[in-house]
């Protein structure tokens, strides 16, 4: 079928063109709102700015399709095949993309807000700059897991988009918007953090080890039982994020503000945190084995039951500081 | 009326100030939201009618203060032109003053004072900043500290309210087209698209456009120049809408596109370009000043 053929039948009320071939097609700008192509072989095709919204193109195959600029918001591409396909630019707010093949898709500046994407397969995939606010790819077990295993995420918006279990590690989130995104289980191993912005975000029972979080801001996020040993995180803003139980060893923390964090039975052994801010910090029970506290100042620091015997407290200012065995320092 | 006889004064002294001229030239600018150097147009008004007429345009002392600031920042000799609106504010600050009020020296307060509520969150520590002898324009504005300047510019909130309103990919076309060169949908054009980012692209329309006239004025002609217009005009649109708040009131103080009724304290409306680029050339007259497009 050519591009005629199609548009003059979808003109005429056809709208169910169920497994059909065109590949290669050329529908620039054509407007399809609300076909059905399920199944149909699309690879190749040019649908550049096509209104494809609503749209049902599950199982399609979109192979290296040019869908630049395209409109597919609430479209339906459950297991559709975008691998190498180009979304630049392309809105697909409210899709539904589950287990869909994206990767290697060309996905900058894409509108995916609210987009279904659990079990999707983003490995690779440009998101530069992307908008996935709200979107959803949560692990669900034995059913949707999603990869976004080596994708490029650079300043991409996360706001509140629910990332729990997805794999990300590896992943160029350089600043990025993730406040208020749940990231819980997640794998950001070795992640590209670097200026991202994770205000109230929930990272809890996370792994961030070997991450860079150079300049990311962490204002009250959560972060109880996370992993993030030999992470980077070098003038981080950690005020009032909740850590307990989180594991931090050999981080580097130099200047990091961790003012009115909550850092309970914390693994903090052999991290730099030479120039800390610990105001106020609850650091009861923590394990401070050989912890670089030069300059750092912990005044109001609650120390108790602290493990702190081998830290390096020189130059510290532990001013009202409650230290491990009970006693306040004046 | 108790402000007659301080008028008069008013006028007297800063008609017989060295500078004169000059002070004329910005009262001229702030009542009529253009840069006048024609000495025979300014000749045509009385510098009394204008203290008069920019009093009327100004409520309150911080719309004052505001409104001189707003077009010295417009200006190529900014550091001259501060320490003019700083004379022609303190001397006007005397037309603000309630006559229950002995002398003014001290914290005299503005005439159609902060009891509208409205302008509550403007403590009357602000309003002695401008007492001192500092200049007032570019102090008192643009200190405003940075977290105020970035919730102004949310490259992401901007971001994502064009995307909800029009096509990303069309936006970035007309935003192009208004920055480079028209887009022609050749190869060599999809792939620079393809090197700038919409953010990058936002970011750098608001730096060149001062004014949102200006900054619609760019897309229309952007739009004009791609034909096809539906598309494009609804993208460019969606641009505007979204980018509107960012000028909030520099709109109003330099184009009168938004006049007067704003009652939003003048902190509150900061302006709002924190990568705004002063300072140009310094010919010999001094000029209202749009930014050249940046090099990049």
């Amino acid at each position: 079928m050519d591009a005629n053929e199609l548009l003059k039948r979808y003109e005429n009320g056809e709208t169910k063109f169920i497994e059909a071939n065109l590949n290669g097609i050329n529908l620039f700008g054509a407007d399809l709102i609300g076909i059905a192509l399920n199944k149909a072989d699309l690879g190749h095709a040019i649908l550049i700015f096509s209104y494809l919204s609503r749209g049902i193109l599950n199982h399609a195959n979109l192979v290296c399709t040019k869908l630049s600029g395209a409109n597919l918001n609430q479209a339906s591409l459950i297991s559709a095949n975008l691998h190498d396909a180009n979304l630049h630019g392309a809105t697909l707010q409210g899709a539904d993309l589950r287990n869909a093949n994206l990767t290697l898709a060309y996905m900058l500046d894409t509108n995916l807000m609210n987009a279904d994407l659990r079990g999707a397969d983003l490995s690779g995939a440009n998101l530069n700059g992307a908008c996935l606010r709200g979107a959803n790819l949560r692990e669900e077990k034995r059913m949707y897991s999603a990869s976004l295993r080596g994708a490029n995420l650079h300043k991409a918006d996360l706001r509140g988009a629910d990332l729990t279990g997805v794999d990300l590690s590896k992943v160029d989130l350089s600043g990025a918007n993730l406040s208020e995104a749940t990231l819980r289980y997640a794998d950001l191993s070795d992640a590209n953090l670097s200026e991202a912005i994770l205000h109230n975000a929930s990272l809890a029972d996370t792994n961030i080890g070997g991450a860079n979080l150079k300049g990311a801001n962490l204002m009250n996020a959560r972060l109880e039982r996370s992993n993030l040993i030999d992470a980077e995180l070098t003038g981080v803003n950690l005020y009032g994020a909740i850590m307990a139980d989180a594991k931090l060893t050999r981080c580097q923390m130099s200047g990091v503000n961790l003012s009115f964090a909550r850092l309970n039975r914390v693994d903090l052994s052999r991290a730099n945190l030479r120039q800390a801010n610990l105001t106020e910090t609850d650091l009861v029970d923590a394990y401070l084995a050989r912890t670089d506290l030069t300059g750092a100042n912990l005044s109001k620091a609650n120390l108790i039951r602290a493990e702190m015997s081998s830290a390096n407290l020189t130059g510290a200012n532990l001013r009202g500081a409650v230290m491990p065995d009970g006693t306040i320092n004046y | 009326m108790e402000t007659i006889s301080s008028l008069d004064a008013v006028t007297k002294h800063l008609e017989q100030h060295e500078s004169s001229k000059r002070i004329k030239k910005l009262i001229y600018s702030a009542c009529k939201n253009i840069w006048e150097n024609d000495e025979e147009t300014l000749d045509r008004f009385k510098l009394q009618e204008l203290i008069q007429e920019l009093f009327r345009l100004n409520p309150t002392t911080n719309k004052l203060n505001y409104s001189l600031s707003e077009v010295v920042k417009t200006l190529n000799k900014q550091a001259e032109y501060a320490i003019i609106a700083n004379v022609i504010f303190h001397q006007m600050q005397k037309l603000y003053i309630t006559p229950e009020e002995p002398t003014g020296i001290f914290l005299n307060k503005p005439h159609q004072e902060e009891s509208t509520g409205l302008l509550l969150n403007q403590p009357r520590k602000e309003e002695q900043i401008f007492y001192n002898s500092e200049p007032i324009s570019l102090n008192s504005i643009e200190k405003s500290p940075n977290s105020q300047i970035k919730h102004q510019y949310n490259q992401f909130d901007l971001r994502q309210n064009i995307m909800k309103y029009t096509n990303p990919l069309r936006a970035k076309i007309v935003l192009f087209s208004a920055l480079d060169k028209k887009f022609t949908f050749n190869e060599e054009d999809w792939l620079k698209l393809k090197t700038q980012k919409l953010d990058d692209l936002l970011l750098r329309l608001f730096n060149i456009c001062p004014t949102l006239r200006e900054l619609e004025s760019k897309l229309n002609s952007a739009v004009i120049s791609l034909g096809k217009p539906d598309e494009n005009i609804q993208a460019a649109s969606a641009i505007i809408q979204s980018m509107r708040a960012l000028y909030g009131d520099i709109s109003a103080s330099a184009n009168g596109y938004n006049p007067f009724n704003n009652t939003q304290s003048p902190e509150m409306k900061t302006p709002v370009n924190p990568y705004q680029k002063t300072g140009l050339n310094d010919d010999g007259n001094t000029c209202q000043f749009i930014a050249p497009p940046t090099k990049e």
